[in-house]
């Protein structure tokens, strides 16, 4: 466990390291940083919105209690990379989306690091070179059982090595396209886009939504605008618990209306630090920050895990930090100031966990809007340590608590 | 040595591949060659790591694409739906 102030300690010096750069040739060293992901940095408990559509089909699939699964939002660099996991019924299920830039292998090494050697699903969203960058290496070095692409193709040597690599080895192909449903174990595939493919339009993505229980995730590749307008026309209901932000978070992607009817409570972009093209962009970060999304990015919080049992869910990262709107364009943040979300500056405040209201519990770490309310029904406490009593606060949340220095008994 | 034109950024920066030494370089839009366009093959040279010379290879792209095409062909005849389609 990380004492908090070593924490703060881990956002200050990051934020240190956020130099502005404007190189014209973009890094190429493989990412080795990439195990040993421990640290919890958020939990959160979904609210049902009463708007939600059809709860008997949600109680339903929820009925039966469902492994965990895992997602992967790797941190690749200028590129983009995520990979699924879970288990059902003893059969192991991977999905990976995206794999990269053409000219790392840090894809590769991470699926070694997590013991993968099947994948179930392996998609090409679009075939540009920072997105199909690993995949033809993915398809020869794991058994891979089916590849899917938009259809769009590409004349680089990249992608020329792809289909290579899907006519020598036995995967099947195919190319979604919107309204196609899968179900790969427990996990629900939807797809969003395309309709059909232009070939003139490299950006027309697979774009597609995955639900596991209760809880949602929709990623789009570089789909623009306009591609994602066209989503939210459909008769596919967008919304989802996770949004993957279009494009490495550019302003050519996340519409204001796309992004309200997924509603997300967390998104996530994919981007390398002080890349060439400032992603992600000033209007997309401030969209976020303002319609109260928790915002995370690759370049800030390295790899970015989702853990969730189809119910709850929690964000895992390897460095800590908070994502501010740059003041031009392109220009990194410069000075980190913790959120009243949360960070807390250590010490210097108390809470009272008798007394706070049910949203200033949630302040503190661990507790999301289930377990405050459990909090309340449990009251009175006389010590911290008696926060125990609520259902998932074992010794090592409880340890995170007291490091956090924020939850306290009144006296 | 070969460049490829990837994709183009943000209306103005092109990525341009270059397989021989591992690299990407990113230029801005208006330093391509006219006609160039996503999926363009170049000639070019590099000096101290910066492209220096960049000349559009005609025959090059119109032979890459036929190769792509090709191949596209034969994969789609693999194109036999997932195992996972419920509809």
């Amino acid at each position: 466990m990380y004492p908090f102030k070593q924490t703060f300690f881990a956002i200050y010096f990051f934020a240190t390291l956020l130099i502005i750069g404007g190189c014209s040739q973009e890094e190429n060293q493989p990412n080795n940083n990439i195990e040993n992901i421990t640290k919890t940095t958020e939990e959160t408990e979904i609210n049902r919105d009463e708007d939600t559509p059809s709860p008997t089909e949600k109680q339903e699939k929820a009925t039966h209690s469902l492994s965990e699964l895992t997602v992967h939002y790797m941190d690749v660099g200028q590129a983009d990379s995520t990979l699924l996991q879970y288990t059902d019924k003893g059969e192991e299920y991977t999905i990976l989306i995206d794999a990269g830039n053409w000219n790392r292998d840090d894809v590769i090494h991470y699926l070694h690091s997590q013991n993968i050697s099947e994948i179930d699903i392996a998609i090409g969203t679009h075939p540009d070179a920072d997105h199909i960058g690993q995949l033809d290496k993915v398809i020869s070095t794991f058994s891979v059982g089916e590849v899917w692409m938009s259809g769009n193709t590409s004349t680089s040597q990249t992608f020329q090595r792809l289909l290579q690599a899907i006519d020598q080895n036995e995967v099947d192909y195919y190319e979604p396209r919107r309204g196609d449903e899968f179900k790969v174990g427990p996990l629900q595939i939807d797809i969003l886009y395309p309709i059909s493919v232009s070939e003139n339009d490299n950006e027309e993505s697979i774009s597609l939504k995955l639900t596991y229980g209760e809880v949602s995730f929709v990623f789009t590749g570089d789909a623009s605008r306009n591609d994602e307008l066209r989503m939210i026309n459909g008769s596919i209901d967008v919304d989802a618990a996770i949004l993957h932000l279009g494009h490495h978070g550019s302003n050519t992607s996340t519409h204001p209306a796309f992004l309200k009817e997924v509603s997300p409570e967390i998104a996530i972009y994919s981007a390398g630090k002080d890349n060439s093209y400032g992603h992600p962009h000033k209007e997309v970060v401030d969209l976020i920050l303002g319609s109260n999304i928790r915002l995370y990015g690759t370049d800030v919080h390295g790899t970015i895990i989702v853990k969730t049992d189809g119910k709850n869910y929690e964000v895992l990262t390897k460095k800590d930090g908070k994502i501010t709107p740059p003041t031009s364009g392109r220009v990194p943040l410069s000075k980190p100031e913790p959120t009243k979300k949360d960070k807390q500056e250590p010490g210097d405040k108390c809470m009272n966990i008798n007394t706070a209201s049910f949203e200033q519990l949630q302040e503190i770490i661990h507790l999301g809007p289930a377990r405050a309310k459990e909090l309340i029904n449990l009251r009175p406490f006389t010590s911290i340590d008696e926060l125990s009593r609520i259902k998932g606060i074992g010794p090592s949340r409880m340890e995170d608590i007291k490091a956090q220095n924020l939850a306290c008994v009144g006296g | 040595m070969k460049g490829y034109l990837d994709r183009i950024e943000e209306n103005r920066h092109a990525v341009i591949i270059v397989e021989e030494i591992n690299k990407e370089f990113i230029i801005p839009f208006n330093q391509l060659p006219k006609e160039s366009s996503a999926g363009s093959y170049f000639d070019i040279s590099i000096e101290n790591g910066k492209i220096i010379s960049i000349t559009l290879n005609e025959n090059e792209t119109i032979s890459q694409q036929q190769k792509v095409d090709d191949m596209m062909s034969k994969i789609r005849k693999k194109n036999s739906g997932s195992k996972f389609k419920k509809n």
